[in-house]
């Protein structure tokens, strides 16, 4: 495996990683191993989740009642792994942090980028 | 989701609960992860070692981790909290003597409040045991120039009713009596309260069997004989039998069915009486019980109204409407309600007088602030315990912070082990106070008729005393804690004398607290005990000594009036008979008793203030013979004979005050007056004997006359004797006489009148006042003592050292003693003087309930500090001895 180039990574800033995470599950159960490598495929190994700090995310939002965990045996797989999937809940949940999400970006985004700027 | 996946959701929540599994979870699910990311490794060209290190590095620090998902499952404060429970105990366990003296401490500061609160709880806060209770309300009235009374006439008491309907939703009228009740055999002596009908449903009570009385019950005289049994009475009497429903008894000999049995916490409508029967208020109405015209006599004032505010409706509304009323009621009857005002006060403190006027109130709060002193007393000697002892441990805390304790973690662990032992010290504090509660509940107050005081401690009770406890442990841990837990590893380590200095200053001060606090319960203390003998000195105005006293109704038999004035004249004439007999008589009312009749009267040349009725006056029925028994001076006239029976003239002998009274600076013998309930009889005085003691000690002497009871017949009697005889066999005896001459009649109230004079209307309210107080005093001075020398010796320890020097350089051993004993001395008088200052403040509070000494009498105060000084100078001499002792070779080796 090559080296990551250090510089090119970015903190996740406080709250985000709940967000992602859900996101990720959108698509269907995942366990812990599968979402981490989700969100780094997906961002081209620029956002950096530490694996350990997930497993704390995730059952934070299993305690708030967003996601569920079921101990199952992946398709094809011998053994069984904790998977996570989405409540109703959650979707809400992640429908609020998206809109959230995007006014901080335009938001963001007129300071930074002024219309006439361009 | 099913019940089951719900419920252990919410037990997720805790977070021990299934702890092992979910551990065992958290742990599987890291393993897999890291074997899937190794996995990965070794698919991208890793050895597999290098993969297993690889997935390692990418999870980051395990134990963290896993520490961090332990803080998302929430409450991580519980879990470090029942660590500091656990410590908490097992060091506990490593020191029992500190443990058991600080328990113990603070047990006699929660058990004497728990005792004080389950009285005050008993006597004072619990209403009726009725639905809604805070809705009930007594009804009174005022009239000019008489005393606020609760008590109304029926009439009134109909027109209110009927007035009212949109503030209350019922009004009760109630009255109590005393019947004899026959189901088989012999008569039993009852307690009743004769109700209107609707009682039961306005309090909202169900029976316990059977059926209670019922709204249409109770109107027409005679029409409703029925009958509900008191519920402890039905127990006891009765062993609970459920065949009394239905059965045929008698009150008084007229017939009447048992419907039912009242609830179990219902003890009836007059505190603190266990009432035994309930009866319709017509009922009333026969033979010598009540005025025959008691449903039209508006002057007739002698039924107690209880009502029940509709829900919503104010007080003050309330009143509002009752002022409207009583207008309507004066303008309608001038004659009788002239001025009247109506009153209302809530159940709960009705119970002790009413108007702003409850001295039992203010005793119930003296007696409490006396009890927190106590209290606090016992804190601040554990306080000072625990002070030392968590400097001690500065070292242990110093290392704790060092290895990354919070201080918010090191003051818990502190205060967590003073919360558990004022948890210890509140159990044990609880139970004996109690305990102590529920003997004095059981005490027999020679009342002569079941009482429910209600001083038996329910739940309330025990929280409050746990409660306090609770609160005690978090105030004697804080300040130490926070002082211990200030630390700095190098002060620590080099700790010199200063801070010893200023740990000692804070104690000192605690001490001289502690010495104010106790004097000024000393004071008090003695201030009752002085009182309590002046109380037992109290010219009564008649002796109770060798007197022996029993009672009896013969209408409870059935008698008729002829009958029973025959059966007191026989039984009277056997007894004088007897050789060992001095002397017999028989009254209606005995002092200090538990009967008084009052009637109005009139004088004939005298006129009453200015819009004022005419004053009602206490008498009493007695034979011939009453004066010589109870050995009552007549100072003028003459006292009764045989020859003033009933077809002589009416007479009458006064007291002093009633002399003065009516007809001041005139010879009163030869005078005439009359009773309002009978205008036509002319009654002349014929004596006046010496004033004393009638309804109660505490009371001023009030105008009083007798009467022949040959001349007003009064069915419920009391028989006193004089005699040589020793009280129980005289009481045998005179059993015996009774038992002789009506077999079916019921006895009571046997007992000498010396116990009569010690009851609740005597001198038991002062011999209790002394006993708290003097408990209280007392517990007050071994704190005290515990506390000065527990600080007088910690400093001579901690000065071992100085003295070491001072001797070896040659200062004496007295001399060593006295600088030791200065500082005691220094506590003792600033704490005095503090003392003092309290104390006068107390004595303007205590000084109401005394008798014959006020509260700041310069006699108890300097018995008070000549005595606390004393102990607490014992108290410090003996350290400062054991100081003087000091070898100076090994004292300046100890450090």
């Amino acid at each position: 495996m090559p080296k990551k180039d250090c510089s090119n990574r970015i903190e996740l800033m406080k709250g985000t990683l709940d967000m992602l995470i859900l996101r990720t599950l959108l698509f269907g159960a995942a366990n812990g191993h599968e979402i981490a490598k989700h969100i780094q495929r997906t961002t081209d190994d620029v956002l950096q989740v530490e694996h350990g700090s997930l497993y704390p995310a995730l059952h934070r939002l299993e305690r708030r009642g967003w996601v569920v965990s079921k101990w199952e045996i992946p398709k094809g797989g011998k053994r069984e792994f904790k998977y996570y999937r989405l409540t109703p809940a959650g979707k809400k949940q992640l429908t609020a942090e998206r809109s959230e999400w995007r006014r901080l970006v335009a938001s963001i985004g007129r300071v930074m980028e002024p219309a006439g700027e361009g | 989701m099913g019940v089951w996946r719900r419920l252990e959701s919410w037990l997720s929540w805790f977070p021990w609960y299934r702890r092992r599994a979910r551990e065992a979870d958290l742990a599987r699910e890291l393993r897999g992860h890291l074997e899937l990311e190794a996995e990965e490794q070794r698919a991208a060209g890793l050895s597999p070692e290098e993969a297993g290190h690889a997935a390692h590095r990418a999870l980051g620090n395990e134990l963290q981790v896993e520490e961090d998902v332990r803080a998302a499952w929430g409450f991580v404060w519980v879990e470090t909290l029942l660590q500091d429970f656990r410590f908490g105990l097992r060091m506990l366990r490593k020191s029992p003597g500190f443990t058991l003296a600080t328990v113990l401490t603070l047990a006699i500061g929660v058990g004497a409040n728990t005792t004080i609160f389950s009285m005050v709880d008993g006597l004072l806060l619990r209403p009726l045991p009725a639905p809604a209770p805070r809705e009930l309300v007594v009804l009174g009235m005022r009239q000019e120039g008489q005393p606020a009374s609760q008590l109304l006439s029926y009439p009134d008491f109909r027109d209110i009713r009927r007035q009212t309907t949109g503030i209350f939703s019922g009004l009760v009228a109630h009255r109590t009596g005393l019947d004899g009740l026959r189901v088989h055999g012999r008569p039993d002596r009852v307690v009743t309260n004769y109700v209107t009908g609707n009682c039961f449903t306005v309090l909202g009570l169900k029976p316990a069997l059977g059926r209670l009385l019922l709204p249409s019950e109770g109107k027409f005289p005679g029409v409703d004989p029925v009958l509900v049994l008191g519920y402890s009475y039905w127990k006891v009497h009765f062993a609970g039998d459920l065949n009394m429903v239905g059965r045929a008894a008698s009150i008084d000999g007229q017939p009447v069915t048992i419907v039912g049995v009242a609830p179990k916490k219902f003890h009836g409508l007059q505190w603190p009486l266990d009432v035994q029967a309930y009866l319709p208020l017509d009922m009333l109405a026969r033979e010598g019980w009540l005025s025959k015209n008691f449903t039209t006599d508006r002057s007739y004032r002698n039924f107690s109204v209880l009502a029940r505010l509709r829900p919503g409706i104010s007080l003050e509304r309330a009143h509002a409407a009752l002022r409207v009323v009583a207008a309507r009621l004066a303008q309608a009857h001038p004659k009788s309600d002239r001025n009247i005002q109506l009153t209302l006060t809530p159940e709960i403190l009705s119970k002790f007088g009413f108007g702003a006027e409850r001295p039992i109130m203010s005793m119930a709060a003296l007696f409490l602030v006396l009890a927190l002193v106590v209290l606090v007393l016992a804190c601040i000697n554990v306080a000072g315990v625990v002070l030392v002892r968590a400097m001690a441990r500065q070292r242990e805390m110093a290392l704790r912070a060092a290895l990354g304790a919070t201080r918010f973690r090191l003051v818990r662990q502190l205060v967590v082990e003073t919360v558990l032992i004022g948890l210890a010290g509140g159990l044990v504090g609880v139970c004996v106070g109690g305990w102590v509660a529920a003997r004095m509940d059981s005490v027999d107050l020679h009342f002569g008729v079941p009482l429910s005081l209600g001083l038996k401690p329910d739940w309330t009770v025990f929280a409050y005393g746990l409660a306090i406890a609770l609160l005690c442990g978090l105030a004697v841990g804080i300040v130490p804690a926070f002082r211990a837990s200030r630390t700095n590893l190098n002060e620590t380590l080099h700790e010199g004398g200063q801070r010893a200095g200023r740990r000692q200053r804070l104690r000192s001060t605690l001490v001289i607290a502690e010495v104010a606090g106790s004097l000024t319960l000393l004071v008090v203390a003695g201030s009752f005990v002085r009182s309590m003998d002046n109380a037992g000195q109290i010219n009564l105005g008649f002796d109770p000594h060798h007197v022996v006293t029993v009672s009896m109704d013969p209408h409870e038999a059935g008698y008729t009036d002829t009958r029973g004035q025959e059966f007191y004249t026989e039984l009277l004439r056997r007894l004088r008979a007897l050789p060992a007999v001095r002397s017999a008589s028989e009254s209606c009312c005995v002092p200090l008793g538990s009967v008084f009749r009052n009637d109005q009267i009139a004088v004939p040349g005298y006129q009453p203030p200015q819009g004022q009725q005419m004053p009602a006056v206490s008498f009493s029925n007695i034979t011939p013979g009453y004066f010589q028994t109870l050995h009552i001076p007549i100072l003028r006239g003459r006292s009764f004979t045989q020859a003033d029976d009933a077809h002589a003239q009416l007479v009458a002998v006064i007291n002093q005050t009633m002399a003065n009274t009516f007809w001041p600076k005139q010879n009163p013998i030869g005078q005439h007056f009359s009773r309002a309930s009978k205008p036509g009889r002319r009654i002349e005085v014929v004596g006046v004997a010496k004033n004393g003691k009638y309804q109660s000690i505490f009371a001023p002497v009030q105008p009083y006359y007798y009467v022949p009871l040959a001349q007003h017949y009064f069915s419920l009697g009391t028989v006193l004797v004089r005699s040589s005889l020793p009280a129980a066999s005289m009481l045998e005896t005179l059993r015996g006489q009774i038992a002789a001459l009506a077999p079916s009649l019921p006895i009571f109230g046997a007992q000498t009148m010396d116990q009569s004079v010690g009851g609740i209307e005597g001198l038991r309210i002062f011999r209790l006042a002394a006993a708290l107080s003097g408990t209280l005093g007392f517990l007050g001075l071994v704190l005290v003592v515990i506390g000065v020398y527990g600080v007088v010796s910690s400093a001579a320890s901690q000065k071992t050292h100085e003295i070491g020097v001072r001797m070896a350089i040659g200062a004496r051993p007295d001399q060593v003693r006295w600088m030791i004993l200065r500082q005691g001395l220094l506590i003792v008088s600033i704490g005095l003087a503090l003392g003092l200052l309290l104390s006068l403040a107390a004595g303007r509070v205590v000084g109401r309930f005394l008798v014959g000494v006020s509260g700041n009498d310069p006699f108890t105060l300097a018995g008070g500090c000549v005595l606390l000084a004393a102990v607490v100078l014992v108290a410090c001499y003996i350290p400062a001895s054991r100081a003087m002792r000091v070898d100076p070779a090994t004292a300046l080796r100890s450090e």
